[in-house]
């Protein structure tokens, strides 16, 4: 039963125009960046890196947007949803289900991304051997993992805010705001904090803070510098962002699940 | 179906903010050089682009990059206005900032702004701070030592930049050289000659003609100075006076010929014995 | 066994405006019986169905399916449910949709290929099985939503105007088909507008006026035309205009 929902889930996405136009985005983005590369003087792999894993994320970005929120949306709004509910389906199993299913899809896409990325950066080692830099391929595979979890935080968050949202707009609006503002509240954090104290007003400050613990900290996720350069990823930070990422996508889903179980689908 | 196609403006909303944020440090490249130059403030630029913080910088990189291939120096001083120098400035700090571990804009800072002496405690800084981050990275530190010695008449810095340059490239031989000569004070313009041909040969390596010629100007400017400077010297051992003028030194022998100065202008000897050009950016750079 | 005890349901408007959808219903449907709800467009007969189905909440009042409270996901155990301007993923096939709705049920891959493959032969929609639903007319969409509705061969079968969207030859095949569950001693619940089908295919019929139950009997009592009736009872409430 859960599978089933899962499969649909996952062949709905599939089976949508936007995440055909997604990947030819991203694919051409990938071109862009062996294009590109020929421009950079020194850093060329650093910077081809920085290309192709900004295009994963933005596409990863684009699949919870528009194909994740449309998804949950047009269940609610064409009533599909009923022939699930109308049998002995708990809506919490649903719920759960539609959110596995977008993951498997947002994994699935992740992959796609993966292979594209690691192609670019492979040919573009070739064609700049000497410049290729610090790249760590291994770190672009893990980046991309870490995307994958944002993304699945980003798609729990979208499932809460489609719940007390009252059209798909206002999701999309709520989703894309909440995805800014968390990937700039721990810079704006770390600007304050190093200013001194004087340069900014008290409230700004309490404002920043609360911001800062209010929303969710993408910028935890973000290891395109760390691949980029290859870095070192230190095993704790890591593991307390997938922790991190995963607990808070729990929590948001089981808020979202309150909130669903009495919903009125009329 | 109807509330789908709705969406489209949203996502035309979405991409055109994406294009506008990414290509906010792009909004500053003007064709023309008469126009406004201006940069956003760094700050700025690291809280808006949050997760593409990276892709800014590179932005902004290439942003200068272009620039400077389009922009010509004005013909009388072989250099860029005030003005242009401090947008090209501003940019790269900006590229920096967002990415501290990004090599090119500081390479770009070495060859475009050092060399004209922009800033140059303020540029030579960056890049030093450049080379701790990147501490894996044999050439910032190189390029920080050497700017200390011969830019700055910092030798201590000079020499420990050098030390690590030596360190980090595995004891590369020409690191260890120039940091010798830091270390006994030698003279300034043998350093740059030696500096300048290490260079010369790295663009040349790389393809990039064009600004291995610009160098190579910057070379021969200084080894006809350096040239001079040693006949001078030896005329002044034997005389205990200095040379009138350079025509002085070649009807004794002390030069085979007056060196041709690379920039149109021509060499002279000033009441001090040292020797200059009459261009003003030949007087600047030697 | 479906039980309705004194259930209420109004719905909030924009600008703090009230509708009571339902009022103090009560209504008793016996297994194995046709039940038929009939009433004027905006009566309460779909957000009676939704209720039952616990899609929507009463405000009081309890609904039982076979001594089961409604809210429990058990009592829908052996329900099927055709919604009204049915809506299907459209971006399967009628054959993956059946499967889809047959898992829902926990029903076994070889039960989902016989009895999808007896419902689409019935309904006559073999020839379009494996098109996608995106394709379909709107008398295909109903049929295949009738399909997905029955294919766990379900005790309790809720149509909200099943012949809407038909041809002649579709109302015929569907009319036929709930004389079927009629014979198979199914519970159904039909609401329509077809007082003709209603007549003749229920057991039972009761008419909803805003909200109310006005009148319910059996069909074998009828003294006129349930046309005739119907007009009446409307004319009773002194409705003369949808609310
Ligand atoms: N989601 C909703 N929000 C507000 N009011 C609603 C909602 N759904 C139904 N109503 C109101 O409840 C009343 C009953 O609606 P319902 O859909 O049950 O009527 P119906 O008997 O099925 O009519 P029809 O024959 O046209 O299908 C109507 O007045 C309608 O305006
Ligand atoms: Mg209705």
């Amino acid at each position: 039963m859960l599978q089933a929902i899962i499969k649909v889930t996952f062949l709905e996405g599939l089976r949508n125009k936007a995440v055909y136009g997604i990947s030819l985005m991203a694919g051409l983005m990938m071109i862009f960046t062996v294009v590109l590369s020929g421009m950079i003087m020194r850093d060329v792999g650093k910077v081809a890196t920085d290309f192709a894993l900004s295009t994963a994320t933005f596409a990863a970005l684009l699949v919870v947007l528009f194909v994740g929120i449309i998804i949950l949306a047009r269940d609610l709004e064409r009533k599909t949803i009923y022939l699930a509910l109308s049998r002995s389906v708990p809506r919490s199993n649903y719920l759960v289900a539609r959110f596995l299913g977008l993951g498997l899809l947002q994994g699935f896409v992740m992959l796609l991304l993966l292979v594209a990325s690691l192609i670019t950066l492979v040919l573009v080692k070739n064609m700049y051997a000497r410049y290729f830099g610090a790249v760590s391929l291994g770190l672009v595979a893990v980046a991309h993992l870490f995307v994958f979890v944002q993304m699945l935080l980003l798609t729990a968050l979208s499932i809460l805010f489609s719940m007390v949202a009252s059209s798909p707009f206002v999701t999309f609006i709520l989703t894309i705001l909440t995805w800014l503002i968390g990937s700039s509240t721990q810079e704006v954090k770390l600007l304050i904090e190093s200013a001194g104290s004087d340069k900014f007003f008290p409230v700004v400050k309490i404002l920043v803070t609360l911001a800062y613990y209010l929303f969710p900290n993408f910028a935890l996720f973000d290891l395109k510098a760390t691949a980029a350069h290859g870095l070192t990823l230190h095993a704790g930070k890591a593991g307390f962002a997938l922790l991190y990422g995963l607990g808070y996508s729990v929590a948001v889903l089981s808020l979202a699940l309150v909130l669903f179980k009495r919903k009125e689908l009329t | 179906m109807r509330r789908l196609t709705s969406l489209i403006p949203w996502f035309t909303a979405l991409c055109g903010t994406a294009l506008y944020l990414y290509a906010l440090p792009l909004a500053t490249v003007k064709k023309s050089q008469q126009e406004q130059l201006f940069t956003i403030p760094a700050n700025f630029l690291r809280v808006v682009s949050g997760q593409f913080k990276e892709l800014s910088a590179d932005v902004s990189f290439l942003n200068a990059l272009t620039w400077l291939g389009e922009v010509k120096t004005q013909p009388d001083t072989h250099r860029y206005r005030p003005e242009q120098y401090e947008w090209l400035h501003n940019t790269l700090k900006n590229s920096v900032a967002l990415d501290p571990y990004f090599l090119d804009p500081y390479y770009l800072m070495n060859s475009a702004l050092i060399w004209d002496r922009y800033k140059l405690a303020e540029v030579n800084g960056l890049i030093a701070k450049g080379a701790d981050t990147r501490s894996w990275d044999s050439m910032l530190a190189f390029f920080a030592g050497f700017n200390y010695y011969y830019f700055l008449d910092d030798n201590d810095k000079s020499f420990s930049y050098l030390k690590e340059a030596s360190k980090r490239s595995g004891g590369n031989p020409f690191y260890d050289s120039l940091a010798a000569r830091v270390a006994y004070k030698a003279n300034k313009i043998e350093l740059a000659i030696m500096y300048l041909e290490q260079q010369i040969h790295e663009l040349e390596l790389q393809g990039l003609q064009n600004q291995a010629a610009s160098l190579q100007r910057r070379l021969d400017l200084l080894k006809g100075i350096h040239q001079i400077e040693l006949a001078v010297e030896s005329y002044r051992k034997l005389f205990g006076k200095l040379p009138a003028d350079i025509h002085e030194l070649v009807k004794l022998g002390a030069l085979v010929s007056i060196p041709k100065e690379p920039n149109g202008g021509s060499f002279y000897i000033d009441s001090s014995g040292r020797v200059k050009s009459t261009r003003l950016f030949s007087r600047i750079c030697g | 066994m479906i039980i309705f005890e004194d259930v209420c349901k109004t719905f909030q408007l924009e600008r703090g405006k009230k509708v009571s959808a339902v009022q103090c219903l009560s209504l008793v449907v016996a297994s194995g019986e046709v039940f038929g709800c009939i009433g004027p467009n905006g009566a309460g007969k779909s957000t009676t169905i939704k209720l039952l189905l616990d899609l929507i909440r009463p405000d009081s009042g309890t609904i039982t399916i076979n001594s089961l409270p409604s809210r429990d996901n058990a009592s829908r155990a052996r329900v099927g449910y055709l919604p009204e301007n049915p809506c299907q993923y459209d971006f399967l096939t009628a054959h993956e949709y059946l499967a889809y709705s047959g898992n829902l049920s926990g029903l076994s891959s070889s039960i989902i290929a016989e009895r999808s493959s007896l419902l689409l032969e019935k309904l006559k929609l073999s020839q379009a099985a494996n098109r996608r639903i995106s394709g379909y007319s709107k008398g295909m969409q109903q049929r295949t939503a009738i399909a997905a509705a029955l294919i766990h061969n379900p005790d309790l079968v809720v149509l909200d105007e099943p012949m809407s969207g038909l041809d002649p030859l579709g109302r015929k095949l569907i009319f036929d088909l709930i004389a079927e569950l009629k014979e198979q001693g199914k519970t159904v619940f039909i609401s329509s507008h077809v007082l003709t089908d209603i007549e003749r295919l229920c057991d039972r019929v009761g008419i909803i006026v805003q909200g109310r139950l006005c009148h319910e009997g059996q069909v074998s009592d009828l003294t006129m035309p349930l046309e005739e009736l119907f007009l009446q009872v409307v004319a009773d409430t002194g409705l003369d205009e949808v609310k």
